[in-house]
């Protein structure tokens, strides 16, 4: 889920093209590429671009389970669902890491049926964590590479992009996020959550680790002029 | 001789907890309780032992059983050490 080699997540390795029907796809590439044009530093460009061309990875399948689950105190920390209110707050979030390509693709995410939360400190936004049910599993760019190797069942959610702001990952934002989450999918009746880490995500891997969620498969990947696939299980 | 687990401390307190309002770590405190071994003080922390022990941190290293605690971290220094 981060190339900094810091975050929570890791959007900006992955082939993010893959969404919606061909036309909307190209329309968001295109954003995509002028968004990237416009706000993006020179290295970020070029390391997206090879990424995009080709790049090699592996995943873990990552499995929790809600039934115990322990509230952190917040803190500062305002949490609630994302709603297209939302999005200005996002889209300044993205702006301030150089990444205003996902904007676009935010909104149409809400309205393909992606759900979220959003962390705010005072009223800037802080972090996010996308999700989606079995539902509108099918729509999920994720859940189409990842074919068989999580298949939601009734209760369970998948859980994608989780994203703290730079400045707020040397705190404890990431876990009471991840706390949040957990606890307001357990309100809503859900039982499990699907999701991935990248092998090498360091960061990630020692927050998911610490905080009861289940390593599973591990998945060699390939991704090739943006579409990311399975090599091998 | 100052122990692994002495100098791992002595860089938590000056590089990790500044500001958070802890003076001292036990051996066996949970570090990723206290708000110590975050995701990005873990990242910290591995480059610092591997560079202040010279062993190499695996990414599948990272688990609670070798890095909640000082005492853990000790261990896993000593095991990392030992097969070098």
């Amino acid at each position: 889920m981060l190339d900094d080699r810091a975050p929570v997540d890791r959007e900006a390795s992955k082939g993010g093209a893959g969404h919606g029907a061909q036309g909307g796809r190209f329309r968001l590439a295109v954003a995509d590429v002028r968004s990237t044009i416009k706000g993006e530093s020179l290295r970020l460009v070029l390391y997206r671009a090879r990424a995009w061309l080709s790049e090699a990875g592996e995943v873990i399948i990552l499995l929790r389970t809600l039934e115990s689950v322990s509230v952190v105190d917040s803190g500062n920390l305002r949490m609630k669902e994302l709603e297209a209110s939302d999005l200005a707050a996002l889209h300044e979030l993205n702006r301030a890491r150089q990444t205003t390509r996902f904007t676009p693709r935010f909104a149409a995410d809400l309205a393909d049926g992606y759900r979220g939360f959003i962390a705010y400190r005072d009223d800037e936004a802080v972090a996010y964590y996308w999700w989606i049910d079995p539902e509108n599993a099918a729509a999920h760019r994720d859940l189409k590479w990842l074919g068989d190797s999580i298949a939601l069942e009734p209760g369970d959610v998948y859980g994608s992009d989780f994203f703290v702001a730079e400045k707020w990952r040397d705190g404890r934002t990431a876990t009471e996020m991840l706390s949040f989450v957990e606890s307001s999918l357990s309100k809503l009746g859900h039982r499990r959550i699907w999701g991935y880490v990248e092998t090498d995500n360091r960061p990630a891997r020692w927050l998911y680790s610490m905080c009861g969620y289940q390593s599973g498969a591990r998945l060699q990947t390939i991704t090739r002029f943006g579409r990311r696939r399975i090599r091998s299980a | 001789m100052t122990t692994p687990a002495a100098t791992i401390k002595q860089f938590i307190l000056t590089e990790l907890t500044p500001g958070s309002g802890i003076e001292d770590i036990e051996l066996d405190d949970d570090l990723f309780g206290l708000g110590v071994l975050d995701s990005h003080g873990i990242v910290e922390l591995v480059g610092f032992v591997e560079g202040e022990f010279g062993i190499a941190v695996k990414d599948d290293d990272l688990t609670p059983e070798n890095f909640l605690s000082l005492a853990q971290i000790e261990q896993f220094v000593e095991r990392s050490a030992a097969v070098r």
